[in-house]
């Protein structure tokens, strides 16, 4: 709502001096054309800077702009959405571009971009980005393929982050793990040797000898961390040669078995997807859960300012720590999630290259850096590491080693509705309602219903 | 009565000029009209349309199909369930709740003196004026599984639909209570006097006198109350948005949650339409069953 | 003349004195034990609703570290219930008007005194902070740290001007029209009234939410989409129903007599309305301003669905966010937001009580 206002005023002041430019148009150096571009954004208190460093950008293109003696201002008005996660944001969006009132500019998780680049809502972008190498020429390879579709790419990555199991070092402590044991975790998790089976055991054993209420607690949307689970029992959920959703029953139960046992184990909780998201962060950071399955950004957003857990790199490392996700199997390949959001512009925007300039400034590796810092997300360009304040922020560098293992989700148009499916199935493994291979049979089931193209194995 | 009939003959012939007759429907009904067109039957007839198409998330319609009816009647495993779970929420918040307590309700408030019956009267109707979000919010404090809840995760767990129930119940009791207050206040104070002389206690004096005077509020609070259970989902949605998995899931909910929620609006207009046509049902036959139209009493003069 | 009375077991033909007092005592005891009773129900009853709205009052004006605790909660509950008990046993025990005011005055002070004792030091305003504060979730969550840029909520008087606004709107318009069809419905006999009383019914069965997308896609082809008007017309329309059925009931019970005098005067059936009948319904139009004032003051759906660009935040929305947003970090805020929220339906709801009380349906009596 600030940036509204301060579009408001900007609107004014443009307004002012276009009406006294329009009387002296004769000149046509003085003359300006402002481009207001509107872009859509989602209330998020993990990303406040996503809106804000596109208005940045505008600010610093227009400067550009003067220079090159061009008559042009863009202008950048944030619309911000209410939605509460970015599958209600995008399901809305694709309502608001279907009665043709689509934003100009907008921010979208990736694995939505080839939804909207299927109905043609959304605008090629290759041509553009080739021609602005010094904005885009940088950016990571693999987070482009983040951004493409079938065809082209048609987003602008915005941020990576990586998701992991963050653990209390303390309460394994008290359980009765020794510090070697602790200390060679990640590493562990990282060759192959300890598994998700293990991960259960650990975790029941402090259940059994400590305080702690909970083992392991996951958050309860459908925010995908546990598609890490999923992909450590082989589900890559999208056909190598064609790009169509792919479903393998046996994979599918194997993942939901996972959960299954864990909450036979008394490691999850029964009611972990009916919680309240705060309470089960509270539940961690406060000592009474051993595990919690989530992202490094929530150690900028609530760990570090609300919970008060230690910022400096050695008191963090000895309380608290994070695994990746372990493989299935010993030996087997040991993984992280990444889910990148991106920009992306509309089909339709007025002034698509001036767009584009806009989104090449707001990826400054500066402006992404204040970013990545402030919220604990990781940057996009190799030179934001020679910033000095994304050195200091030791979470980004030692998370930075998990993007060698990580892996995105699929780009498929119908990903975010089998997302949905997958996460009912969890809940309904979790409070007992179905086993798992009856959740793979569900999953199946449903996704063949209501999704089109789907593979089943 | 000879007198009235002369006059409204009189007045029929001054006030019932065909042009001022139709400009006094219009004044009066036009806007009711208008609105409830505009907003109930164009929707519906909307919702027909869409049924019969494959209108997706992005608002577009490539063919003209009945796949979505297909869907309803052979895909759709769920449906079932969610079926038998909406007759036994329904009824059980009706029987138990809404009617049967809110009965009871409004016998005991009304026999207490004026102050304290207000005042209990007034406790029962804080949920309905409460707006949902809160009134919702502070039942999850209630059944919040941290150290905090009042009561606790109990009914969350093993029983929610009991405590969907429970929750709609409160809601539900408040109208009926004030429904059946209003009638009892109207009952007249000398048929209680002459009960009570001809030597019936409370429970008798309930039986013969109260009830019998309370027949169509009782039909009404039913008939109304089963309709808005059937229709209305938004306390469900807040509490427990459908439930652990699809337990708390009713019709109206299902609907809401798999069409609109997930973008499969030609299949939400569907399924929509077969609640619209149960609903339109089940308002006849109670009109019927209970003889509503005696209820709604002949108007108060037949003037044209 | 010979009355059995058996029932009693007292022949009162053979009836001294000390008989009938023995009966009356036993009738008053018979009562007092039934009002015990009565009173110990209801208060059982209606305690699952009492403790939560008590609660959260408590935890807006007291909880300092943001935890949802209860010790002011019973603290308080404890000195009510025993005011209300003192109160009660003086209104018993005194013996002259006096005597009872003199008790209930020396009750409230000595429980304001235990009051202010116990629970006073927990009290403060500091929940209170969105009020004047709009990036209050920030401050919220920087216990430990800063916290740049939580969810930005707009300043709450906003949001309350816009429920306002929406709530507002939608009571006059049903005020306007709901009276008018009830009026006529009643009155007037028309070859569809049948049906349309019918429709009334049938109407209530319609699934609302579930029409959702096609409203959506009518109120785009109108033209209606993202504006407030949309939203409160699609607001009145659902209200209607209910308020016309409302309104009738209350019509029915007016006397035709006063309407005839008015006729037989020479006004018209329009003027007779105006300033004949409908001064005669005001309970009923205050009972369904007070209905439809808070259905519009809890809308939340449709607000979100069909304000897209110009999503205006309304309380519900707001309310909805905080608790979202801060709930889990400070319930203490949250239970001020529902406080904040909750008052303006209570002030309505406590001032039209009464009349709420004299609804009734079809004006059939007995």
């Amino acid at each position: 709502m600030r940036h509204w206002k301060a579009g408001t005023v900007t609107l004014l002041i443009a307004a002012v001096v276009n009406g006294s430019a329009a009387i002296i148009a004769s000149t046509p150096a003085l003359a300006q054309d402002t481009v207001k571009l509107e872009l859509w954004s989602r209330q998020d208190p993990s990303g406040p800077l996503r809106p804000g460093n596109v208005v940045k950008g505008a600010e610093r293109l227009n400067k550009e702009l003067a220079g090159e003696g061009s008559g042009k201002r863009a202008e950048v008005v944030v619309h911000e959405s209410p939605a509460p996660g970015f599958d209600d944001d995008a399901l809305q969006l694709l309502k608001v571009f279907g009665i043709g009132q689509g934003p100009d500019v907008f921010i979208v998780a990736h694995e939505w971009i080839c939804a909207f680049q299927q109905e043609g809502f959304a605008l090629k972008l290759d041509d553009y980005i080739a021609k602005d190498p010094q904005h885009f020429g940088t950016i990571f390879p693999s987070l482009w393929q983040s951004a493409k579709c079938p065809d082209g790419i048609y987003g602008v990555p915005q941020d990576a982050e990586a998701r992991m199991f963050f653990y209390n070092k303390k309460l394994l402590r008290v359980a009765g793990y020794d510090n070697a044991f602790i200390d060679a975790m990640p590493a562990r998790t990282l060759s192959g040797e300890l598994t998700m089976d293990e991960l259960i055991d650990i975790a029941k054993q402090v259940r059994g000898k400590t305080k702690a209420q909970y083992g392991i607690l996951h958050r309860p949307n459908k925010g995908p961390d546990y598609i890490m689970v999923f992909q450590s029992y082989g589900n890559s959920f999208a056909d190598r040669g064609t790009g169509k959703l792919l479903l393998e029953h046996d994979k599918l139960a194997a993942a939901f078995g996972w959960f299954d046992r864990g909450v036979k184990e008394g490691v999850i909780p029964a009611n972990n997807t009916a919680m309240e998201f705060d309470a089960l962060r509270k539940a961690f950071y406060t000592g009474n859960a051993a595990f919690w399955m989530y992202g490094i950004w929530d150690l900028g957003t609530y760990a570090f300012p609300t919970y008060g857990l230690p910022k400096d790199e050695a008191a963090f490392f000895a309380d608290w720590g994070w695994i990746a996700a372990p493989a299935a199997k010993r030996g087997g390949q040991a993984g992280s999630l990444t889910h990148p959001i991106i920009y992306a512009v509309a089909a339709h925007a007025a002034d698509p290259e001036l767009a584009v300039r806009v989104l090449g400034h707001a990826s400054a590796a500066d402006l992404n850096t204040d970013h990545a810092v402030a919220t604990t997300h990781l940057g996009i360009k190799p030179e934001q590491l020679n910033d000095p304040r994304y050195a200091a922020a030791w979470p980004l560098a030692r998370a930075t080693e998990l993007l060698k293992i990580t892996k995105f989700l699929p780009n498929n148009p119908q990903f975010g509705d089998l997302n949905g499916i997958l996460y009912t199935a969890l809940q309904g493994v979790e409070t007992g309602r179905l086993s798992g291979p009856q959740a793979a049979d569900f999953v199946i089931d449903e996704a063949s219903a209501s999704l089109k193209g789907v593979i089943v194995k | 009565m000879a007198s009235i009939n002369e006059l409204m003959t009189e007045r029929r012939g001054h006030a019932g000029s065909a042009v001022r007759r139709r400009t006094n429907f219009g004044i009066f009904l036009g806007p009711a009209i208008a609105l409830t067109v505009l907003f109930f039957v164009i929707p519906v007839i909307i919702d027909i349309a869409v049924s019969f198409t494959d209108l997706d998330r992005t608002l577009r319609v490539s063919k003209f199909t009945t796949e979505q009816y297909q869907k309803v009647f052979q895909g759709d495993r769920r449906l079932p369930q969610v079926i038998g779970l909406t007759f036994i929420y329904v009824f059980s918040t009706l029987a138990i709740f809404n009617v049967t307590f809110g009965l009871v309700l409004a016998l005991t408030t009304t026999s207490l003196n004026d102050m304290s019956g207000g005042f209990f009267r007034g406790v029962w109707l804080l949920p309905r004026m409460s707006p949902s979000v809160l009134y919702i919010l502070l039942w999850l404090w209630v059944v919040n599984p941290s150290d905090v809840g009042l009561l606790n995760q109990f009914l969350m767990t093993t029983a929610p639909v009991a405590l969907v129930i429970i929750a709609n119940g409160f809601i539900g009791a408040s109208m009926g209570m004030i429904i059946f207050t209003a009638a009892i206040r109207g009952i007249p104070e000398h048929l209680l006097h002459a009960a009570e002389v001809d030597g019936a206690g409370t429970l008798a004096k309930i039986r013969f006198v109260t009830l019998p005077a309370l027949r169509w509020p009782i039909s009404f609070v039913t008939i109304y109350q089963t309709l808005s259970l059937l229709v209305s989902f938004e306390y469900i949605l807040l509490l427990t948005k459908g439930g652990p998995f699809y337990d708390t899931t009713v019709y109206a909910l299902y609907v809401y949650r798999h069409a609109f929620a997930s973008g499969q609006y030609g299949y939400g207009a569907a399924l929509a339409l077969f609640l619209i046509v149960i609903g339109i049902a089940v308002a006849l036959l109670g009109w019927r069953f209970f003889d509503l139209g005696r209820l709604l009493q002949r108007p108060r003069i037949e003037v044209h | 003349m010979a009355a059995p009375a058996t029932f009693t077991g007292i022949d009162t033909r053979l009836a001294t004195p000390a008989d009938w007092d023995r009966l009356a005592a036993r009738a008053r005891s018979l009562r007092r034990a039934k009002a015990v009773a009565l009173y110990a129900f209801l208060i059982a009853v209606s305690l699952p609703i009492i403790l939560p709205y008590f609660w959260l009052l408590t935890i807006a004006f007291s909880t300092k570290t943001g935890v949802a605790d209860t010790l002011v909660l019973w603290r308080s509950l404890a000195v009510l219930a025993l005011a209300v008990i003192a109160f009660w046993l003086a209104a018993m025990l005194a013996q002259t008007r006096r005597q009872m005011w003199v008790g209930v005055t020396a009750i409230a002070l000595a429980a304001t005194i235990v009051f202010a004792r116990l629970v006073g030091p927990d009290l403060h305003l500091r929940n209170f902070i969105f009020l004047v504060e709009p990036d209050f979730a920030s401050i919220v969550r920087s216990r430990a740290g800063e916290v740049r840029g939580a969810v930005q909520f707009p300043s709450v008087w906003r949001a309350f001007g816009n429920s306002t606004l929406i709530a507002g709107a939608q009571t006059v318009i049903v005020l306007t029209v709901a009276p008018l069809a009830a009026y006529y419905l009643s009155r007037f006999q028309f070859p569809a009234r049948a049906a349309m009383l019918r429709s009334l019914l049938v109407l209530h069965a319609f699934p609302v939410l579930t029409l959702i997308v096609p409203m959506f896609l009518m109120l785009y082809w109108i033209g209606l989409l993202d504006t407030l008007a949309g939203v409160i017309l699609v607001l009145v329309a659902f209200e209607l129903p209910f308020a016309i059925f409302i309104m009738k009931g209350f019509f029915d019970a007016v006397p035709w007599d006063i309407e005839m005098s008015a006729l037989t005067d020479g006004a018209s059936r329009r003027q007779a309305f105006l300033r004949v009948v409908l001064p005669q319904v005001r309970n009923g139009l205050l009972a369904i301003a007070v209905f439809t004032f808070i259905r519009g003051w809890e809308e939340y759906i449709f607000v979100f669905t069909f304000l897209i660009r110009n999503t205006n935040w309304t309380m519900s929305l707001y309310m909805y966010y905080v608790r979202d947003d801060v709930m889990g970090v400070d319930y203490g805020v949250v239970s001020a937001v529902g406080v904040f929220y909750l008052v303006p339906s209570l002030i309505l709801y406590l001032a039209a009580q009464r009349y709420l009380m004299q609804m009734s349906i079809g004006g059939v009596k007995g």
